[in-house]
C-alpha cells in the first residue's frame, strides 16, 4: 500500500558524523514523494490565494529593479550596457539566497505542530524550503526573456554558470539554515539576527550594482581578493550575470576555488551540525 | 503472535527543564548569564524503561500528570530519540493527541488530507481510495473544500480523527482523545477504535479513564516519575493509580 510499509523504525542514542551529509542524502530520496507534497503545498499557497498569484512573484523584483534603475541614472556615472539586467539578475539570485536562509533557520520552529505529532526526517523542512525557493527562482526568472530580446542577448555557452550558481546559492543557504534552525530552537533571537546580517549583506553584495565597482580598481587588490573570499555571494551573482550576458567570468580561478571549498564546507559541516543536534533541538520547540 | 510490535530497551530520556530558552541572549548581554550546570537544565524525563509489545496487543498507560505518558508515546512513535536505550517499531506508526495532527490553515481540508497522506508515508493512489471514506467518517463534507482556517475546533479535531484512523496504523498510540468532539462523534469514534482494537492493530493508550482501561486494554502499566512500576497486571495499575490520587 503505502511506502512504509513493514518499515521497522530505530531509534537509539547513536549520531552519525561523517556520514551525516550522506545520510540526508539518503533520507530525502526515501522522502522524495513527502518532499515533494512540501513544495507544492508551498506554492500551491503561495499561488494560489491572492489575486495576482504568479504575478507577485514577479512584481517585487521588478519593482526594486525600477527604483534601483532610476537611482543608478542619478547617483552614478558607470557605464553598464546592460544595467536592468543587471539589477534585476542580482535582486533575484539574492532573494534566493536570502529566502532560503531565513526560511530555513525558521521552518523547525514553525513546524512544531507537525513534528510533535509524526516523525521523519527533519532536514526534509529545510529541502523543502529550499527547493520551493528554487522554483520561485526559476519561475520569476522568466521575466528575463523580454529584457533578452529587447537588448539582443542569446544564450552562449557561459550558461552552464547559471546552474552552477544555482546549486552553490541553495548549499551556501541551506548549509547555513543548517546552524540557526537549530539555534532558532533555543533562542527566538536568531531570526531577527539573520534579518539584520541579511539586510547589512544585501548592501554588501554585488546586487544592485556590478562587482566592478567593488573590485574595479576602486579599492587595493588585496582586498578586492579578501571581499571575495568572505562574500561568496558577490561570485556566485556575478556567474548568474556573466551567464546571461555572455561577458567572460571576471574573476581569478583560485577565487573561484576557494569560493567553491567554502561553501560546500559549510555545508557539510551544517549537515553534520544538524543531525547531531535536530532530536535534541525538538524538545525545546 | 508472539512477534513484538514494540520493543524497549533501557531507554532513558532527558527533557529540558526551561521549554522556550527565549531569554537566552538577553541574559547574555545583561551579564546575567551564567553557566547553569546540567542537572539543573535538564531532568530525566523517562527512566530505565522496559516494555516489549506484541502484535495486536492492547496496552495502556496510566500514571499522575507529568510522569511521562505523553513523552513515552512520544518516544515509541520516534518524535523524541532516546538518549539512552534502544527503541524499535515495525509497522507503520500513528499517534493521535488532542486536536489537529498539524494542519496547514490555508490548504482545504481535502488537501489536508492529501497531505498528511503523504507525511504518513502513502503514495498518491492510496491517498485518493481512502480520501472518500476520511470525508464520510469526518461528516462535514460540505467544507471540505474550504481552508482549514474557517473551521471550528471540532471541525478539526474530527477530521484529524478520521484522517488518522482511516489510514490503518499497524500501531495506534492513543493520547487522551476519547473526549473529542460532540456525542455522535464520540461514540462513532470510540467505535472506529474499538474496531481498530479487534482487528490486528497494536494499540496503546494513555487514559486517566479506568473503564475505558478496563473495557479494551490486554495490559496496563503504570508510570511514576519516569519509571514503570507495576508489572502490567491491570489490577496493580489500578491499585497503584488510586493510591497515588489520594
Amino acid at each position: 500500500m503505502g511506502v512504509s510499509e513493514n518499515k521497522v523504525l530505530r531509534r537509539d542514542g547513536k549520531l552519525p558524523f561523517f556520514s551525516a551529509p550522506v545520510k540526508i542524502m539518503q533520507n530525502l530520496y526515501n522522502y522524495r514523494q513527502l518532499l515533494k507534497h512540501f513544495i507544492g503545498r508551498d506554492l500551491k499557497v503561495r499561488y494560489h490565494n491572492s489575486i495576482l498569484g504568479y504575478g507577485w512573484s514577479v512584481l517585487e523584483p521588478l519593482a526594486l529593479t525600477v527604483t534601483f534603475y532610476i537611482l543608478f541614472a542619478i547617483l552614478s556615472d558607470s557605464e553598464d550596457p546592460y544595467r536592468p539586467i543587471t539589477i534585476l539578475l542580482g535582486i533575484l539570485a539574492w532573494s534566493l539566497f536570502a529566502k532560503t536562509f531565513s526560511n530555513g533557520t525558521t521552518c523547525i520552529q514553525r513546524n512544531s505542530s507537525l513534528i510533535q505529532r509524526v516523525y521523519f526526517p527533519r532536514e526534509i523542512f529545510l529541502f523543502s524550503k529550499s527547493g520551493y525557493n528554487m522554483f520561485h527562482f526559476i519561475l520569476s526568472l522568466l521575466v528575463i526573456i523580454p529584457l533578452l530580446i529587447n537588448y539582443d542577448l542569446m544564450p552562449t555557452q557561459q550558461i552552464i554558470l547559471l546552474p552552477i550558481a544555482l546549486i552553490m546559492i541553495l548549499m551556501l543557504g541551506t548549509g547555513l539554515a543548517f546552524f540557526t534552525s537549530i539555534l532558532q530552537t533555543k533562542a527566538r533571537d536568531v531570526e531577527h539576527i539573520v534579518t539584520i546580517g541579511l539586510r547589512i549583506s544585501f548592501y554588501l553584495s554585488p546586487v544592485f550594482y556590478p562587482l566592478e565597482m567593488i573590485t574595479g580598481g576602486r579599492i587595493p587588490e588585496q582586498y578586492a581578493e579578501a571581499y571575495l573570499i568572505v562574500n561568496p555571494m558577490a561570485t556566485y551573482i556575478t556567474m548568474i550575470r556573466s551567464a546571461f550576458t555572455g561577458a567572460p567570468l571576471d574573476i581569478p580561478t583560485i577565487n573561484l576555488v576557494i569560493t567553491f571549498a567554502t561553501t560546500i564546507a559549510i555545508f557539510w559541516m551544517g549537515a553534520i551540525y544538524f543531525m547531531r543536534k535536530e532530536r535534541k533541538a525538538v524538545k525545546f520547540i | 503472535m508472539n512477534e513484538s510490535a514494540i520493543s524497549i530497551k533501557d531507554v532513558a530520556l532527558d527533557y529540558p527543564r526551561k521549554k522556550k530558552g527565549v531569554g537566552l541572549l538577553r541574559e547574555f548581554i545583561t551579564g546575567r548569564f551564567k553557566k547553569i550546570p546540567r542537572k539543573d537544565r535538564w531532568f530525566r524525563a523517562l527512566n530505565g524503561i522496559n516494555l516489549d509489545i506484541k502484535k495486536g496487543e492492547v496496552v495502556g498507560i496510566m500514571g499522575p500528570n507529568g510522569s511521562g505518558k505523553s513523552t513515552l508515546l512520544r518516544v515509541i512513535a520516534g518524535i523524541y530519540a532516546p538518549d539512552e536505550g534502544l527503541v524499535e517499531v515495525e509497522g507503520r506508526i500513528t499517534l493521535l493527541a488532542g486536536i489537529g495532527t498539524g494542519f496547514n490553515q490555508d490548504l482545504t481540508g481535502r488537501e489536508n488530507i492529501k497531505l498528511t497522506g503523504s507525511i504518513f508515508g502513502f503514495d498518491s493512489k492510496s491517498i485518493n481510495d481512502m480520501e472518500e471514506g476520511i470525508i464520510d467518517f469526518s461528516g462535514i463534507r460540505e467544507f471540505i473544500d474550504d481552508p482549514i482556517r474557517t473551521y471550528s475546533a471540532g471541525m478539526r479535531a474530527r477530521l484529524g480523527f478520521a484522517i488518522i484512523s482511516n489510514l490503518e496504523p499497524d500501531i495506534l498510540l492513543l493520547d487522551e482523545v476519547m473526549s473529542v468532539g460532540d456525542y455522535e462523534f464520540r461514540k462513532k469514534s470510540r467505535a472506529r477504535i474499538d474496531e481498530l482494537v479487534q482487528g490486528d492493530a497494536t494499540v496503546v493508550i494513555v487514559s486517566h479513564s479506568k473503564s475505558i482501561m478496563m473495557s479494551m486494554c490486554d495490559k496496563v502499566y503504570g508510570l511514576h516519575n519516569g519509571e514503570i512500576v507495576t508489572d502490567g497486571e491491570p489490577e496493580s495499575a489500578f491499585e497503584f493509580y488510586e493510591s497515588e490520587k489520594e
